[in-house]
This record gives structure tokens, C-alpha cells and sequence, in this order.
């Protein structure tokens, strides 16, 4: 999960207790720009969603300390692995812009369709 | 259907569950080290989290067992000779799912165990509990109930020797505490809080993101946003 795929979505399983069914079930969880969008047991296809208000204005307000924190965490990264670091910086520079459109189209919602 | 991974590694508020469970201790003064106590499958992925969110407190990084008993025991026997040598007095026994335990609720646990031997956080049953007879009846278990939550705080030569003496007879304790008061100590029962609930169920994740949400923005945080949809 430390990677966001291309978009800010993720899907990932886990097994949790489905109130449903009463009993450990496999769920299919989606995130949307790291933040919780919706979540589904695959035994009886009970699912909850969070509204799309809601993500993104969490992800609004979230915004400003992620972009104040960045440099610290690049700084991080550099000193742990200063090779891998260096090596990948120009192309996630590049697919910044990109990335960032994509978890504004996911927590809004304009990737659903 | 999705591989299935541990619940530890659910993200929650944009981080994983395990790395807010773990940075609450980190930012606990009264803590000096963590046991991590681990699936074997999930061994590398918990070295690579604490690796680079930098848990300096997280010190070792236990396989655990076959149940929740036999994890606590392997965490206990990790630490046995710090314990021995006093250089461990207390030690705390917490749930990696439950995220939103605070410092001070922390500080308040571990001081009442030092205080008299042993201590939960609990908070009042807000529901009538009772028990099923063998027949299927209802027996009352009375009104003063309480739900135990975790941290769970002993003197550390205690908890080792009840775990020694719980396998030694073959007992396996629910948790930290039965074990403890089936060698005869009480354990006092310090209030916890409502949010610190152990991430179980799929309501509980929802749950815990809002409450990740109340955390991070409190005046703007609302409730009702969840649309369950079958």
C-alpha cells in the first residue's frame, strides 16, 4: 500500500466480520487518494460507500500539510536510499501533475463512470 | 476477489493501521520499547513499515502463535531476560487494531498497573449483557458491566510469571487480564474511551475513518456521510 497506483485508486482484500453474514468474510475494500471510498463483502454483496463530499473535503483539507510536509519526507527518502532516490525523482516529477489530477478525479468522482 | 492482507496494513485516514498503532506509542514518553508481534507471512512487510516510518521504539519483531495467548507469551518471552534483570518494569499488552488509544490514556493505564500490579482501560457496557444458559435462557450478569479494551498494563515480572504458569497448566486466557487474575491478582479497570475500538468488522473500518476524520479536522467532521448500499 506504500505505492498508489496510477489514478490515487486502490483496491485491495481483507477479511473482516460481515455484520451480514455474521461471520469472517472476504471484503473488497477501494480507496480513493489513500482515503476510504467504499467497501463490499464478497459473500453476501453488502456494501457501504462514503460520499464523494465527504472525501473531498477531507482530501481538500488534507491538501496544504501534505504539500508543507513534502520536502521533509523527500529529505527522508533521500538519506535512506540517496541511489533509489535519485534514480526516480525526474519520472515522478514528470507524472506529478498527473497523479494529482487523478486523486482529484477520484475522490470527486469522475472516474465512477 | 482480492488476496486477502492482514487488517494491520488497512489504511486508515491515509495511513496503515499498523503505523498509527505504533506511532501512538512512539509519541508515549513513559514507553521505551516495542514488540512487535507478527504473522510469520507478514514479518518482512512490518520491518519495512518500521524501517521507514522511522518507530525507533520498535525494537524486535516477533513471530507470534496459533492464537492471541501464544503471541502475547512469544512477545513476553522476547523481552524475558530485561524483565529478569529489572531493567523492564511494567509492560503493556495492546491490540496492533486498535488505533485510537491516546498517550494519555496510555500513561493513565501504566501509572494505575504501577500503582497496584495490574490495570485494563474499560468503559462502561452501554447495553444490557447477559448470558445464554445451556438451555437457551437468558442469566442476568447483573448492571455494573464493562468492556475491556487494550492496553493492558502488569508489572513485568508478574505477567511473565502467570504466562509461565498458564503454560505450564495449559490455560489459555481470553487475554492479558484473565491470565493475570486466574494467579490471584486483581486488576484495577482505568476508563477508556469510546473510539478506541479494535478494528474487527467492516463497520469497524468505516468507523475508524471517521474517526481518523474527527481527528485530523474536528470542527468540520460529520457523521452520516455512509451510505450503506446492499
Amino acid at each position: 500500500m506504500s505505492e498508489m497506483p496510477i489514478l490515487g485508486v486502490s483496491i485491495v482484500g481483507v477479511v473482516l466480520e460481515c455484520p451480514n453474514c455474521q461471520r469472517e468474510t472476504h471484503h473488497t475494500v477501494h480507496y480513493a487518494a489513500r482515503l476510504l471510498h467504499w467497501l463490499e463483502c464478497e459473500r453476501c454483496g453488502h456494501r457501504w460507500d462514503v460520499s464523494h463530499r465527504w472525501l473531498f473535503d477531507r482530501y481538500l483539507r488534507a491538501f496544504p500539510s501534505r504539500i508543507a510536509s513534502k520536502p521533509v519526507r523527500l529529505a527522508r527518502e533521500a538519506r535512506r536510499e540517496p541511489v533509489a532516490f535519485a534514480l526516480s525523482l525526474p519520472g515522478r516529477l514528470f507524472s506529478k501533475p498527473a497523479r494529482v489530477v487523478g486523486e482529484v478525479g477520484a475522490v470527486t468522482g469522475i472516474l465512477d463512470g | 476477489m482480492y488476496a486477502p492482507m492482514s487488517k494491520v496494513f488497512l489504511l486508515v485516514g491515509g495511513e496503515t493501521i499498523l503505523e498509527r498503532t505504533l506511532d501512538l506509542f512512539e509519541r508515549t514518553p513513559i514507553i521505551d520499547t516495542v514488540v512487535l508481534v507478527v504473522a510469520e507471512k507478514d514479518r518482512a512487510a512490518c520491518s519495512s513499515l518500521v524501517r521507514s516510518a522511522r518507530l525507533r521504539k520498535t525494537r524486535r519483531i516477533v513471530t507470534g502463535g496459533s492464537s492471541r495467548h501464544e503471541s502475547e507469551y512469544h512477545g513476553l518471552l522476547a523481552i524475558e531476560d530485561q524483565i529478569m534483570s529489572g531493567e523492564i518494569d511494567t509492560v503493556l499488552v495492546h491490540d496492533a487494531v486498535r488505533p485510537f488509544v491516546t498517550p494519555g490514556q496510555i500513561e493513565s493505564v501504566t501509572a494505575e498497573a504501577r500503582r497496584t500490579g495490574a490495570a485494563i482501560l474499560a468503559i462502561p457496557a452501554n447495553e444490557r449483557i447477559v448470558m445464554s444458559a445451556k438451555d437457551g435462557t437468558v442469566v442476568d450478569c447483573g448492571d455494573d458491566l464493562w468492556v475491556a479494551q487494550t492496553p493492558q498494563a502488569f508489572r513485568a515480572a508478574l505477567v511473565l510469571d502467570a504466562h509461565h504458569r498458564a503454560a505450564a497448566d495449559g490455560f489459555v486466557g481470553t487475554d492479558t487480564s484473565a491470565v493475570v487474575e486466574r494467579v490471584g491478582q486483581e486488576v484495577s479497570v482505568v476508563r477508556g474511551a469510546e473510539e478506541n475500538i479494535k478494528i474487527t468488522t467492516s463497520d469497524d473500518l468505516l468507523r475508524a475513518e471517521l474517526i481518523a476524520g474527527q481527528l485530523s479536522h474536528p470542527p468540520h467532521a460529520r457523521l452520516g456521510v455512509l451510505t450503506p448500499r446492499v
